[in-house]
């Protein structure tokens, strides 16, 4: 529902991280600091050389579930979408899944007597990592490129067969598709710990900040998916549908 | 959003926007997991409603010319939803809030109508027991037997395999197999080298 109004560039940046704090690591993303003073969200941008109206969108994508702004993003080129869900990755791969690993070995050393459970969670969760992990590398080795190829190919109006027989079959769709049963796997992990999971006093600790990061990690993720879902494929099938067209138009000429 | 507990189909029926905002809200902010369809009119309310939908929100005055009528048409198409009616009138089966209701007496009475499921007859914590044919599946699943292995080693068909993997999913909230597979480790329902297979 929507309850929270959107963020503007004329607001102050220090104002938009008081108002919700889940942005910090997306601004962390974009590669800005801290200590902007009073400075706008715009004045914030420029000085860091980010496309503010893209920033803006993102920072309220994330903010506000209902408000995803699928078409004002379509605007953007895909070099900037894919520069933005590449760090993202990074993000996940460097900080958060290494922060997750740390907080489920300190469980095991501060479990009262049987670790045995908690090794069962470490494996799953180990698991999901490496699917997580190898989902990532298979965007960034063949759909990130791709879409460069295909940005290229229009600029240049010049169409490699190979690109467009790609472009013509459902290629892409299909690396989206994990990431239901990736968001599933993260689920059960939660709903385990929450719903299963005997805990002592010890360990009651460690396994609060497990789950408070669990569903943080959660959060972010599905934002994640939601720009690959709903602005990376279509931006995908609307640069498609351009190479196809000029690639046909082509044609007709040379007839 | 996949992944996530199953969400009640709550059908919220009155002319007002406000009115619809306001029990939307009430229904968000308790954090209940709701999948709503709005309607303005009884009308059309009454063409839309089926068994899928377990919960109905309704405006009195939506159907105050003729309501017993209308109510006893709704639970006809619908007789395993459960119904709260906004308002100061009667209505047999349906819950009620009445204008003297204050805040904290409508929070409570929206919080007990959602914890109820009419289909069932049971509260949802009775509900989530497995029975011991589903625990028997359980095993065999987290042991990482295939649906039609599962169903010639018990002796039931692959149908039946695939009903009760069903419950067993909603009743735990565990989708995935190797969920599945932890949840039988920790309640010692197999042993490690069983799910070694």
């Amino acid at each position: 529902m929507n309850t929270k109004f959107p963020f503007t560039p004329a607001m102050k940046m220090a104002d938009v991280i008081h108002s919700n704090y889940k942005l910090i690591p997306i601004i962390g993303r974009f590669g800005i600091h801290f200590g902007f003073g009073n400075s706008s969200v715009l004045d914030v941008c420029s000085k860091h050389n980010i496309n503010v109206g893209f920033f803006i969108e993102i920072i309220n994508s994330y903010h506000n579930k209902s408000y995803f702004p699928t078409e004002q993003l379509q605007h953007f080129s895909g070099e900037l979408i894919i520069d933005y869900l590449t760090k993202t990755h990074t993000f996940y791969i460097d900080s958060k899944i290494p922060e997750i690993g740390n907080l489920i070995d300190s469980l095991i050393e501060n479990v009262d007597g049987n670790t045995q459970n908690i090794v069962l969670l470490q494996e799953f969760f180990n698991n999901y990592k490496n699917e997580l992990v190898s989902h990532f590398k298979s965007e960034e080795e063949e759909v990130f490129p791709y879409v460069g190829s295909l940005e290229r190919a229009e600029k240049l109006k010049e169409i490699p067969g190979s690109l467009l027989e790609k472009a013509k079959s459902d290629w892409a769709k299909n690396f989206e598709r994990d990431h239901g049963y990736l968001e599933e796997t993260l689920f059960d992990l939660k709903n385990l710990i929450i719903k299963f999971f005997p805990t002592h006093q010890k360990s009651s600790r460690h396994c609060q900040r497990l789950l408070i990061e669990l569903f943080r990690l959660e959060e972010d993720l599905e934002n994640h998916a939601a720009i690959e879902d709903k602005v990376l494929l279509p931006k995908i099938e609307s640069l498609e549908n351009k190479v196809i067209q000029l690639n046909d138009a082509g044609k007709a000429k040379s007839k | 959003m996949q992944g996530k507990q199953k969400a009640s189909k709550v059908y919220i029926a009155s002319k007002q926007v406000l009115w619809r905002f306001g029990v939307k809200s009430v229904i968000h902010d308790l954090g209940i997991m709701a999948d709503i369809e709005e309607f303005t009119s009884i009308e059309e309310f009454i063409n839309s409603v089926n068994n899928d939908c377990t919960h109905i929100v309704l405006e009195e005055n939506l159907f105050k010319t003729n309501g017993k009528l209308m109510l006893d048409r709704l639970f006809q198409v619908a007789h395993t939803c459960n119904v709260l009616v906004i308002g100061d009138g009667d209505y047999p089966g349906c819950r009620s809030i009445s204008s003297s209701d204050g805040f904290n007496e409508v929070l409570n009475k929206f919080q007990e109508f959602f914890a109820e499921d009419k289909a069932n007859g049971e509260r949802y914590d009775d509900l989530n027991k497995l029975s011991d044919r589903e625990l028997e599946v359980l095993k065999e699943v987290s042991k990482g037997y295939a649906n039609k292995e599962i169903a010639d080693r018990l002796h039931i068909s692959i149908n039946t395999v695939i009903t009760h993997r069903k419950n067993i999913t909603e009743k735990l909230e565990i989708k995935t197999i190797a969920g599945l597979t932890v949840y039988a480790l920790i309640n010692n329902l197999i042993s490690p080298e069983d799910s070694q297979q």
